[in-house]
């Protein structure tokens, strides 16, 4: 499903040095699959989930997602994409304040061609599967950390994405309400969505069936685990 | 995203952020008020000057204004001037008190002669005019105003009534039409009309008149006649070549002139000052936008994140800047419309709004919204999604 090969990606800031942050990255997801990125910060792994959600290009390398080449797709083909195949959820949730929980979830949706009825329905059904069934019309401000974690996560989900990634989810969140958080991305991937989980928890990690170690931009070590 | 989503989420946005909503909005809706209030205002009190003018003069007039003017000097112009078909004095004379049981007002009281309905255009709207015999014997007869038969004596009937004018007893015998205030801001409704010679003899002891009026044939030549009107009264107050003038001659050309040109720099300063509004209006939109793209940086990156392209996001501020503009725009009408009703009724002026006003206003307010919104859209769309989600 993601096919990364010899991905190289560096920053140049006028008067430094050019820095490399990702050199000959080769990486692939299944379908199916739940796999966590694990490294420090300043590690790339930041950069590494930018590429990959097409938020950001490598300098050189290829990007298979679905069997389609994404690399260097234009900024509106890599937005179409971004809409139909990539699901995120950030550190810092990211909903818009002062709009309800249903209107967050449909934002993605908005910017594709489904009817308003679908985007209504669909919402709602992303919401229930997180659990938010009675939080429909609350606005963030009336939610607790975690719930607004949820609502980003319906949101991720709400358009059957091929892939949702999650950057840091627990990052923002105590250690109950994280805990919550990665029993809901592994529900998720037990009922078949394909999960990429960024973080530099070990701890958090663990939930995921493969674990990759990433430091200093190369892919160090991989760990397989059989589903518990 | 489609258009209906769009004019949604803008709506939505708008509504979110009323008070920043409401500082975007007051220039524009001030612009579009002063352009709508100005407009129907400006239009109706130019209409209502013109036709002041028309009133004041009619066609084919002479005006004389002089110190010297006496009624011999009139007479010797009509006896000269074959095409002047009609001539009236009119003596103004300061503030009399006229008073009435126990109630008095200060009022203007004007010397007018038998013909003065018809050289002076006012008619009676009840009782009688002043008549030959009236003026031959200076009798003690008054014509009023409108309005102040209404405060002398409310609603009954007047004629036959006495009143005191400077303490000396009027019949009154007439009622003077409507006219409302004119463009020297005297209200003509308060006037006081007596025969001329009553005016000189009892009011005033003099055998000036002050101000006359020609009535020429051919309204076309009125500016020829008016050469040689002057010409006689230099002659008359023997006033030496390269001398200047001790009467003033206005004909109804003239006036007419005046008012088209009042009409057009009226209209200008309406204009200049509504475009100056809606200027500063559309700096501060955009101002206040680019403070929002600034604001709303994160919600931007993570729009793109989820799929907006350059092109949505950037149709997305500036259908925001431009609803905005266009409800103030609304909004500015109503106000204007507002404003121009108050002012009407205080100067009464007819409010006359043109659709040609209206559309101009709805059409300022997009062209503020999207001008105002381009630099703002250019700047959000533009924006890189990996440093706007930091």
């Amino acid at each position: 499903m993601i096919e990364i090969r010899n991905l190289c990606k560096s920053f140049q800031r006028p008067g430094e040095a050019e820095l490399k942050v990702l050199q000959d990255v080769d990486f692939s997801v299944d379908e199916g699959e739940f796999v966590a990125i694990v490294g420090p910060s300043g590690s790339g792994k930041t950069t590494l989930m930018n590429i990959l959600g097409l938020l950001d290009r490598p300098d050189s390398g290829d990007y298979e997602l679905h069997g389609q080449s994404v690399a260097q797709l234009t900024p509106e083909e890599r937005a179409k994409v971004r809409n139909e195949a990539i699901g995120f959820v950030f550190q810092q949730f990211h909903l818009l304040p002062k709009t309800t929980a249903t209107e967050n979830v449909e934002l993605p949706m908005l910017y594709s061609t489904r009817s308003d009825a679908d985007i209504r329905r669909l919402a709602r059904e992303a919401l229930c599967r997180v659990g938010l069934e009675e939080r429909l019309s609350h606005y963030p401000s009336e939610l607790s950390g975690g719930q607004q974690q949820r609502v980003a996560i319906a949101r991720a989900i709400v358009n059957q994405p091929a892939v949702v990634l999650a950057d840091e989810p627990t990052g923002n969140l105590d250690q109950k309400s994280g805990r919550q958080i990665i029993d809901l991305l592994g529900e998720l991937n037990r009922n078949g969505s394909t999960i990429l989980l960024i973080t530099h928890d070990d701890a958090i990690a663990n939930a995921a069936s493969r674990v990759v170690r990433i430091d200093d931009g190369q892919l160090t070590e991989t760990i397989t685990r059989v589903a518990s | 995203m489609n258009g209906k989503r769009l004019v949604q989420s803008s709506l939505h946005t708008l509504t979110r952020f009323k008070l920043r909503s409401f500082f975007m909005s007051i220039g524009v809706a001030l612009g579009v008020a002063t352009l709508i209030a100005g407009n129907s205002v400006g239009g109706g009190a130019a209409e209502k000057i013109s036709s002041q003018i028309d009133q004041m003069f009619g066609p084919g007039t002479i005006l004389i204004g002089s110190r010297e003017l006496k009624l011999p000097d009139l007479q010797a112009v009509a006896a000269e001037m074959d095409q002047v078909v009609a001539y009236a004095p009119n003596l103004m004379l300061g503030e009399k008190t006229v008073q009435y049981a126990g109630t008095s007002e200060k009022v203007a009281i004007s010397g007018q002669s038998a013909n003065g309905d018809y050289v002076w255009n006012r008619s009676v709207i009840d009782g009688r005019f002043i008549s030959e015999r009236d003026v031959d014997r200076a009798e003690r007869i008054a014509l009023i105003g409108t309005k102040l038969k209404a405060a002398l004596f409310g609603d009954v009937d007047v004629i036959g009534a006495e009143v005191m004018i400077d303490g000396v007893p009027f019949e009154i015998v007439g009622i003077l039409n409507p006219l409302g205030i004119d463009p020297h801001g005297e209200d003509r409704d308060m006037d006081v009309y007596v025969p001329i010679t009553t005016a000189q003899r009892r009011l005033a002891n003099t055998d000036i008149i002050g101000n006359g009026k020609l009535v020429v044939s051919n309204a076309d030549t009125v500016d020829e006649d008016a050469d040689q009107v002057a010409a006689i009264l230099r002659d008359r107050f023997q006033i030496a070549e390269g001398e200047p003038e001790t009467f003033r001659i206005y004909t109804s050309k003239f006036a007419g002139k005046a008012a088209v040109k009042a009409k057009r720099i009226l209209g200008v300063y309406i204009m200049l000052a509504a475009v100056v509004v809606l200027l500063v209006a559309a700096v501060v939109i955009s101002s206040i936008m680019l403070v929002v793209v600034r604001e709303r940086i994160a919600e931007i990156g993570l729009r793109k994140a989820l799929g907006a392209t350059r092109r949505s996001i950037a149709t997305q501020f500036l259908c925001e800047s431009t609803i905005v503009s266009l409800v103030a725009g609304m909004v500015g009408i109503g106000l204007g419309l507002g404003v121009a009703n108050v002012v009407a009724l205080r100067f009464e002026i007819p409010v006359n709004l043109t659709l040609l006003a209206v559309s101009l206003a709805v059409l300022a307010s997009v062209a503020v919204g999207v001008l105002s919104g381009i630099i703002p859209a250019r700047r959000a769309a533009g924006l890189d999604p990996v440093e706007a989600l930091r």
